[in-house]
């Protein structure tokens, strides 16, 4: 292969989000697709997954393949890139009939809940029956087609990427229009008769025709551009014109006659396939769709994923063995944490207790709650040193009265955050490695001291964390069939039984709702006789909605401390970024001087202070009022302004994901050196550290969108939840009152995007 | 520094090489291509893309040394940095993607190296101001808005639905 083949055939755009947009797709197509081809295999045949797969491969080769990279240069290449984006990859997927595999492929709260009320709208269905006629599809395809081939707007998309995407997505967008009468994917049935589709497609040949034969029949360059493009391959701009005339030309017209010779065969010979009707009347086609169906708030766990029934996941998840292997092997990375922040150098991008905690240890915890749940808990490290609290001294005492509640974690935590910002535990190995060997000692104590699991519920601040921000995890501890639990005598669950112990929690499997206080130890899993607990999905509001009763954890609605729990850690979350950007930086150091401090301890502590508890302590309830004003309300002012507290934890956990995946993603490499360092120091042969990778890395181009996208998806959860409780509470202006008590969420997103677009201390690097 | 660090978050705008094509001219024994992006250029990010070309034959040539110097007419300051294969989505070309780190006139000093043969061209271009950030970004937070607004109609839809089924007359 010679060095230009090889340069050309490398010439990719690895853009990741078309990338992750065709996975997830095809892997929502694949999940409908698998169940319908069980179901209609002559209608579902294998084929039809392929057909999905190549279209989607079509749409994605056009963007992605070095036809983009040449686009810019040869007018062909650009048109074949137009060729493959109206009419190869559209009808591609509309043979795979992906309505419904698509739907069903979806979960079944997105696909009944959210996406039902509108596929059942008579709007809807008149609107999407307008634009699915001949006529509309027809007009605009052509209208596309000559429009964005126009020198002005043809140069626009090649100058500006912005408008360039915007043209593909037209072209893709009305290709699927022009496509949809000719395919007539099932369920929907024709408008015109089969006959009328032959006129329909000699038009658009007739139109591709003129079109290209202007591209190659005239003498003079059409595009500025490819006029002043070199000679590539020794290619002049006329030749390359006519070449891209005659691929449209050629590729247009076998796509447009090439069902009008099967549309003629099918009509010569009627009995060889059933050909469809159209539909009689004028109003739209009523499609059955079999995905729709009855909601309701508490769902059966059927239809679930359950992440203990996966294969090698479940079993190894449900494992008490496997779960003390793992906490074996993280306790040894916190004594490997523990001696080297004691004895290595104390400069935190170089020591393991400067970056493991603090950078890939916050990032892979912060990934697990996004995708599944409380993982840290299952994986903690404490648990060995509270086990041993146990077996030496079988403690009976019960955590004392007085402080059982949330007030005691809330303010360790509030302690831990100040702590973290004004000491800069962060950049201390040796400060973090006492917090480490203190957290050990306090496990070990009051586990000693009192029975259940005292130390994870009633102080744990890093739990803590853990138990409020999976409330807005997707996954849940749960029961998988209620009338199980009807029947069921024994409560092992929670008392225990042969199978293991029950809940050291004290929450009752059948009465326990979300991931409140749920360390997902797996205890009630092994102990449940019934093997009747799974690891479910749900929706991710559920749990900051739901106010009702919930076992041992109570009212919830009317629970302070946990609301007060919940708040903090909201607006901790954006305290602990705005700790470490710029201007809030120069302010304190600002501050500081005005005063005559010589550090900024006191700045510092009163931005702590003045967002994690002065803010949210006038804000909630003030807001809350105003709503109540409003709308005659069903509630106290003390309990709603509890339920907006929760109802805020989506944003909160936001912050938290996008500014502990900031430092996961910009110091992910520094893992390297600082092991090296580590095996040089203890006398092994690792080479020579490569301190390149703990420096200097630029932020990579996707980080900001991602953080944003992250941002946005807290906002709409937060939005949801809120109106949510407002319906729950009002049944008199819902609207108003959910606008209302929405403010501290948009409030919460701006100064967010404020803060990602802000230079942010590079922790966990060392700076050039 | 920090205005750098803004200015590579803000960066997205400027996503491949190639782009607008500056000039196109002989300098032998090569044919020299210089592209931009984006249009217009502004300070931030920019990619400056090379093609060269062997004059007589067309071919490109893969193993050139391709620096770009640039000078800002207004302050004097300087920018050197190197255009390479590895750096081009389009791997006939060289390509760099830096920061101008401000707006304004600049001249721009392209040099070329390939075995014994060595070229400089040069060219200008003028950085307009940086966008604010809010017009780099809103891409990005349109889907929340959106994604209201649909749960909005949602629950409308979800409504009326409810109201026209109390609505229908009890048939038992």
């Amino acid at each position: 292969m010679s060095d230009v083949t090889r340069a050309i055939l490398s010439s990719w755009t690895i853009d990741p989000w078309p990338l992750v947009l065709a996975v997830v797709s095809i892997a929502i197509y694949w999940r409908g697709w698998r169940g319908l081809s069980r179901t209609q295999p002559k209608r579902f045949g294998r084929w039809r997954l392929t057909a999905f797969i190549a279209g989607v491969f079509a749409c994605w080769v056009a963007i992605a393949s070095p036809l983009d990279a040449f686009g810019g240069l040869l007018l062909q290449v650009h048109m074949t890139q137009h060729v493959l984006l109206m009419m190869i990859g559209p009808p591609l997927l509309l043979l795979s009939y992906p309505g419904i595999p698509l739907l069903r492929g979806l979960p079944r709260t997105a696909r009944r809940e959210w996406l039902g009320p509108f596929l059942a709208a008579p709007t809807v269905r008149r609107w999407f029956h307008f634009i699915t006629h001949p006529i509309f599809g027809l007009s605009l395809f052509i209208v596309a087609t000559w429009l964005w081939h126009v020198p002005v707007m043809y140069e626009l998309g090649l100058r500006s990427s912005f408008w360039h995407e915007v043209e593909h997505g037209i072209f893709l967008g009305t290709a699927l229009l022009f496509w949809w009468p000719v395919i007539q994917p099932w369920p929907s049935t024709p408008t015109w008769p089969r006959w009328m589709l032959i006129p329909y497609l000699l038009v658009a040949d007739v139109q591709n025709t003129v079109f290209s034969a202007i591209f190659v029949f005239i003498n003079t360059p059409i595009y500025g551009t490819y006029a002043a493009s070199p000679a590539l391959f020794s290619i002049d701009a006329l030749d390359d014109q006519a070449t891209a005339g005659a691929i449209m030309w050629v590729v247009g017209s076998s796509t447009f006659l090439l069902p009008v010779g099967l549309i003629i065969r099918r009509l010569l010979t009627p009995n060889l396939v059933p050909v469809p009707t159209p539909a009689s009347g004028k109003t739209p086609v009523d499609i059955s769709l079999t995905v729709l169906g009855d909601s309701s708030s508490r769902r059966p766990a059927h239809g679930r994923s359950d992440l203990l029934r996966m294969p090698i996941l479940g079993p190894a998840l449900g494992s008490l063995r496997f779960r003390r292997a793992v906490q074996w092997v993280m306790l040894g990375i916190a004594a490997a944490i523990v001696l080297d922040g004691f004895l290595g150098p104390q400069m935190s991008p170089m020591n393991l207790a400067g970056i493991l905690p603090w950078t890939h240890w916050r990032g892979f915890v912060v990934i697990a709650l996004l995708v599944a749940g409380n993982a840290f808990c299952w994986t903690c490290p404490f648990m060995i040193p509270r086990e041993l609290g146990k077996r030496l001294f079988n403690p009976t005492r019960r955590w004392p009265r007085a402080i059982r509640s949330k007030w005691l974690a809330a303010s360790l935590l509030l302690v831990y955050l100040w702590a973290y910002e004004v000491f800069s535990l962060w950049d201390s190995p040796w400060w973090t490695a006492w917090v480490v060997l203190g957290y050990f000692a306090a496990a070990f104590l009051v586990d000693a001291f009192f029975r259940g699991a005292a130390f994870c519920r009633w102080v744990c601040p890093i739990g803590q964390f853990h138990f409020i921000e999976s409330m807005a995890s997707p996954r849940e501890v749960a029961i998988r069939d209620a009338d199980v639990c009807k029947s069921c005598t024994t409560h092992d669950c929670i008392r225990g039984g042969p199978g293991g112990r029950g809940c050291e929690l004290d929450l009752y499997l059948p009465s326990k709702q979300g991931n409140l206080d749920c360390t997902w130890c797996m205890d009630c899993v092994r102990a449940c006789p019934h093997d009747n607990v799974g690891v479910l999905t749900r929706n991710m509001t559920d749990d900051v909605v739901f106010g009702g009763w919930r076992g041992a954890l109570g009212q919830i609605g009317s629970r302070v401390d946990l609301a007060a729990l919940a708040t903090l850690l909201t607006f901790g979350a954006f305290a602990n970024a705005l700790g470490m950007v710029g201007p809030v930086l120069d302010f304190e150091d600002g501050f500081a001087a005005s005063l005559g401090l010589a550090s900024s301890l006191i700045p510092a502590s009163l931005v702590l202070i003045v967002v994690t508890c002065l803010l949210p302590l006038i804000v909630l309830p003030v807001v809350a009022w105003i709503a109540m004003r409003v709308s005659a309300m069903d509630i106290g002012l003390r309990n709603l302004s509890c339920r907006l507290a929760f109802a805020l934890v989506p944003i909160g956990f936001s912050m938290w994901v996008v500014h502990m995946l900031f430092h996961f993603f910009t110091s992910l490499g520094t893992i390297v050196p600082v092991t090296q360092r580590v095996v040089i120091d203890l006398g092994g042969n690792a080479g020579d550290p490569a301190w390149i990778l703990a420096c200097c890395l630029n932020v990579p181009d996707w980080l900001l969108p991602l953080e944003l996208l992250l941002l946005d998806l807290g906002l709409v959860l937060s939005v949801v939840a809120i109106h949510q409780v407002t319906r729950t509470v009002t049944q008199r202006r819902t609207a108003a009152a959910a606008v209302i008590l929405s403010i501290p969420a948009v409030a919460l997103l701006i100064l967010g995007v404020w803060i990602v677009l802000q230079p942010m201390q590079m922790r966990g690097t060392i700076l050039p | 520094m920090k205005r750098l660090l803004l200015i590579l978050l803000l960066a997205t705008a400027a996503h491949a090489d190639s782009g607008l094509i500056r000039l196109s001219e002989t300098a032998s024994p090569w044919q020299v291509t210089v592209m931009t992006d984006p249009t217009p250029i502004r300070e931030g990010l920019v990619d400056i893309s090379v093609l060269i070309q062997d004059a007589k034959s067309d071919a490109a040539v893969l193993d050139a040394a391709v620096m770009l110097k640039l000078k800002h007419a207004q302050s004097g300051l300087t920018v050197s940095t190197e255009a390479t294969r590895q750096q081009a989505v389009n791997r006939l070309l060289y390509a760099a993607k830096f920061i101008v780190p401000a707006a304004g006139e600049w001249t721009v000093e392209t040099h070329i190296e390939h075995g014994d043969d060595a070229q400089v061209i040069a060219w200008s271009f003028t950085a307009a101001n940086p966008l604010p950030p809010l017009a780099v970004i809103w891409p990005w937070l349109l889907p929340a808005v959106l994604a209201i607004a649909v749960y909005a109609a949602n629950q409308r839809l979800r409504q009326s639905r409810g109201a026209a089924q109390r609505d229908q007359p009890n048939e038992h």
